[in-house]
């Protein structure tokens, strides 16, 4: 039997988290470079912040604190299972985590909601690509052998396609503005 | 929200890098420094890096999606069951065809009909040659290693200064290549010809008598970087001094390439086109062909997903001519430190005449 606050507790810890979820990922996914690595930082963050909801304050930033938490399990995470992982330096780590906190929670969802019709105007090869290195989450070198091209190409292929789906998506976030 | 444009290329190309997993200490350390001091770079790493995450769980949600749709039982499709046609629906296949000139099931519905019009003439039937490089061809152009290439001829008045162990050919058979090195030579002005590499196939060999069209083809893995005026691609011509090349020319700017074609008339470059960008690193397929008497360049950048024509004057010098030679070149005449040029599969096409029945 749960205590009826503590049910209260539970889903407004749920809430923050099911809010920010997205910009807490991706911030984990920026750190540790691997989905699959993301998802079991993200498991330990989320399991950290729910252990340490008592001390959250509620006048303050529910992300700007549970990014916080993911900025030094990442740095755990890092530190014990991928050694060899190039990373940032804490200074600058805490500056790109005070940047993606910064961004309005409004814009991140319209960018989520553009991103797929983006995709959908990408040619075959390139959505393949993308299916290559993404769905497969192997290292640029892998795909390359696999494809018979080299890395340098692949990254290059790569690059291009991520710039154009930026640029379509701050197009299609512009139209809306404008609408 | 715009894409804020005081955001430098060098900046993007090493965020792409970091999040590909592709950044070097070097360059990891250079980010690190653009990053701190600029917070309008960390607002685009910010949004960069969240189109990353979001794209990879597009393309995961894409692939779940298009597997559980896959593993869907088959519906009954009745409309697909086989049947004999009906004696109406021959009637209007026929009449169908009769109007559109088609065939149906592979053969001529109408013959009372064809065989009142003249005969057509028969299509030209393609003759290919493919050299994909992964074994050794005896008897022909030789590499360092005296592994025949495949390549069996130069184009005439190239080449003649090469041993016959040629140190700038290299025969790769596992991935299928040849490498090419570049030599400090050109066809515009005649410079080096004899340490010119320009090894290819002779098109008689396929059938070409003199105004058949042909079409000569090639793939180009990780383009190396070149000096100024560094070339490589595909050409067919009759000599040294008389043939048409393209593919791609590096510029004078460090790392970049355009797409050319041009004629060579009596050892000048002339009639030269230019379009495109590429750059090292890049995958192309380079095509040159001859179509109902009209040459063409296409290229297919690969890497950048890009494709472009060229067209150029028309170089009736090769008109009528039998003895014309087409593959391969690479020229560096201003580097020092030649680069091998990585060509994969190499196709020569001629159409012939079909033979009357």
């Amino acid at each position: 039997m749960h205590e009826p606050e503590a049910l209260d507790r539970r889903a407004i810890f749920a809430d923050h988290l099911r809010r920010h979820r997205s910009r807490l990922f991706a911030y984990i996914h920026v750190l540790v470079r691997n989905l699959a690595d993301a998802d079991d930082v993200f498991q330990q963050t989320a399991l950290a912040l729910w252990r340490r909801f008592d001390t959250y304050d509620p006048s303050r930033s529910f992300l700007n604190w549970a990014l916080g938490v993911a900025r030094f399990e990442a740095a755990t995470w890092l530190r014990t299972r991928a050694r060899d992982r190039l990373r940032f330096s804490d200074e600058l780590t805490l500056l790109l985590l005070d940047a993606v906190a910064e961004l309005p929670e409004d814009e991140v969802s319209d960018r989520q909601a553009a991103l797929p019709g983006c995709v959908d105007k990408l040619t075959e090869a390139d959505r393949l690509l993308l299916t290559e290195c993404y769905q497969r989450e192997t290292d640029v070198a892998s795909v390359a052998a696999r494809l018979g091209r080299s890395a340098q190409s692949v990254h290059n292929s790569l690059a291009r396609i991520r710039r154009v789906l930026f640029e379509c998506i701050e197009r299609t976030l512009a139209r809306g503005t404008r609408e | 929200m715009s894409d804020d444009p005081t955001i430098s290329d060098r900046l993007r190309a090493l965020v792409d890098a970091y999040l590909d997993g592709t950044i070097d200490t070097a360059d990891l350390t250079e980010l690190e420094l653009l990053l701190r001091a600029d917070g309008a770079a960390r607002a685009y790493f910010a949004r960069y890096a969240q189109t990353h995450t979001d794209l990879a769980l597009e393309v995961a949600s894409r692939t779940a999606a298009e597997r559980a749709l896959a593993r869907l039982p088959e519906p009954a499709a009745p409309c697909q069951v086989h049947r004999a046609p009906s004696a109406r629906s021959v009637r209007l296949l026929v009449a169908a065809s009769l109007l559109l000139g088609m065939s149906i099931g592979g053969g001529v519905v109408g013959l009372s009909a064809a065989q009142t019009q003249p005969r057509p003439r028969p299509a030209p039937a393609p003759r290919t040659l493919t050299l994909d490089f992964r074994a050794a061809r005896p008897d022909t152009l030789a590499d360092t290693t005296g592994t025949g290439t495949g390549f069996t001829h130069r184009l005439p008045g190239t080449g003649s200064g090469l041993p016959s162990h040629d140190p700038n050919l290299r025969l790769i058979p596992g991935p299928g290549r040849l490498e090419v090195t570049a030599t400090g030579s050109d066809l515009n002005t005649r410079f080096r010809l004899d340490q010119a590499e320009f090894p290819g196939v002779r098109l008689a060999d396929l059938g070409l008598r003199g105004d058949e069209d042909f079409e000569v083809a090639v793939t180009v893995a990780d383009v190396p970087a070149m000096a100024f005026v560094g070339q490589f691609g595909v050409y067919a011509g009759v000599s040294g001094e008389w043939a048409v090349r393209g593919g791609l020319v590096s510029q004078r700017e460090p790392d970049s390439y355009r797409q050319f074609v041009v004629n060579t008339r009596d050892g000048r470059d002339k009639d030269a086109y230019f379009i495109g960008l590429g750059a090292p690193g890049d995958d192309l397929r380079m095509r040159l062909s001859r179509n109902g008497g009209m040459f063409s360049m296409a290229v297919e950048n690969r890497t950048s997903g890009a494709t472009s024509s060229l067209a150029i004057r028309h170089p009736e010098f090769l008109d009528g001519r039998a003895d014309i030679v087409a593959g391969v070149f690479a020229c560096d005449p201003r580097g020092k430190n030649h680069k091998p040029v990585r060509f994969g599969e190499f196709t020569a096409t001629v159409w012939v005449p079909s033979p009357a029945r």
